[in-house]
């Protein structure tokens, strides 16, 4: 899959946790194979892990291959603008109760409950 | 400047300095052997002359990493598709910046992650601009090798270079009489068409075979990305896009993880990276944006 980011993408994405103010710490747990960092929250927000993808097009096959630290409630961040996913990657996603998204995407989960999203 | 003066030192006086250093260690340390031998001497000395060889190959080393980095960027440049070669991966790499920060950019107009145009023009003034340069330089240097017929496109870029450059030094200078060339960017592609063919023919076999081998239904193969683009040697991931003829999930799921399993066993063999975009059967209408949406591509037959 790879997993190679320019330092603009990780300095964007870090930068959007630091200034979440329900972000309470960040740690990357996986950076071989794939890139994911593990997000903690003030409570009643949930703590969860968010996958970096570099995929152009994040496809069926790129999502079965995910990291296994990704569970439900978990997030996929698709860093740069002009990235996407398919909509059966969107589906399945929903159906695994797995979040796939942009920048604004992810602010927007940072700041809220599941309940809120949902 | 630093690099200048860091060159001069090496070489006119660390040379003979290191030279001196080590023989009058030597000298005295044979020296101490006879007369007044302490164990505090002996060890002060072994040090130096550690310290002096330390410092030589710390030289060496300088050497050498300079006259692999010049060969890899001027050197070598002998034919009129060499030049072209080395200038596409600069606009290669020019373009991916462009596609990624550019609000410009048709699929970043859309995008609310463009609404910081500062991450822009530190993109064009830190990662696009020394790449300019190294193009300009290229040109000049090898303006012998250009066809006089290519010569207008060739300087209709030299001219862009120049306007961008004083654009990005006062932005209020409009350089829009002297946009980037496409033309020029055209003539590049078609002088670099037949880059990295053995190398691509003998990674098709291969990806032929073993998708064979592992039942993987393949409609489609292409290449896109750096090897269309690059010299091999300089490129770290091979992209490839193919479509494959399936619609049941867990037969997706299936096939997804033979083709991470190729993905290892392609790096293991030519040690670099093998990255498969796959589409299945249900993601024909993604597929065919995909590859609309790309600028160069080539079927794998």
């Amino acid at each position: 899959m790879g997993s190679y980011f320019h330092y603009t993408i990780i300095n964007f994405f870090e930068k959007i946790l630091t200034n979440c103010d329900k972000v309470t710490n960040y740690n990357v747990i996986e950076k071989n194979d794939f890139l994911v960092y593990s997000i903690e929250r003030n409570h009643p927000y949930h703590s969860f892990n968010v996958y970096l993808t570099d995929s152009y097009l994040f496809t069926l096959s790129d999502y079965y291959n995910k990291p296994k630290h990704l569970k439900a409630n978990d997030f996929i961040y698709l860093p740069a603008p002009q990235q996407n996913c398919s909509n059966e990657v969107y589906e399945q996603a929903n159906f695994d109760s797995i979040y796939i998204g942009k920048a604004n995407f992810l602010v927007k989960f940072l700041n809220s409950t599941l309940d809120e999203i949902n | 400047m630093f690099e200048k003066l860091f060159d001069y030192i090496f070489e006119k006086i660390l040379d003979k300095f290191v030279g001196f250093l080590v023989a009058s260690g030597v000298l005295i340390l044979i020296n101490s052997l006879w007369i007044n031998i302490t164990f505090f001497r002996i060890l002060a000395l072994s040090l130096f002359i550690i310290l002096s060889i330390s410092i030589f190959a710390l030289y060496k080393l300088f050497k050498i990493n300079k006259y692999l980095k010049q060969k890899i960027e001027t050197a070598e440049v002998n034919s009129y598709q060499d030049l072209c070669i080395r200038i596409n991966n600069l606009l290669y790499q020019n373009n991916k910046l462009f596609k990624k920060f550019s609000p410009y950019d048709e699929n970043n107009r859309q995008n609310s992650l463009i609404e910081d145009i500062t991450l822009w023009h530190a993109t064009q003034e830190e990662r696009m601009s020394p790449n300019n340069k190294k193009i300009k330089n290229f040109i000049e240097n090898y303006m012998d090798l250009i066809p006089s017929s290519d010569k207008v496109l060739f300087e209709k870029m030299l001219d862009h270079i120049f306007a961008f450059e004083k654009h990005l030094q006062d932005r209020t200078i409009d350089y829009s009489k002297n946009q980037f060339p496409k033309d020029f960017v055209e003539l590049i592609k078609t002088k670099c068409n037949d880059i990295n063919i053995l190398e691509q023919e003998k990674i098709s076999k291969w990806i032929k075979i073993n998708f064979k081998k592992k039942n993987i239904p393949v409609q489609n193969y292409f290449f896109f990305g750096s090897i269309l683009e690059n010299y091999y040697r300089f490129i770290s991931d091979i992209d490839v896009l193919i479509k494959y003829n399936e619609e049941d999930k867990s037969d997706i799921r299936a096939i997804s993880q033979k083709i991470k399993l190729l993905e290892k066993y392609f790096e293991k063999k030519f040690n670099k990276k093998l990255h498969i975009s796959a589409f299945s059967q249900l993601e024909n209408t993604e597929f065919k944006d995909f590859l609309k949406s790309m600028n160069t591509y080539k079927e794998i037959i």
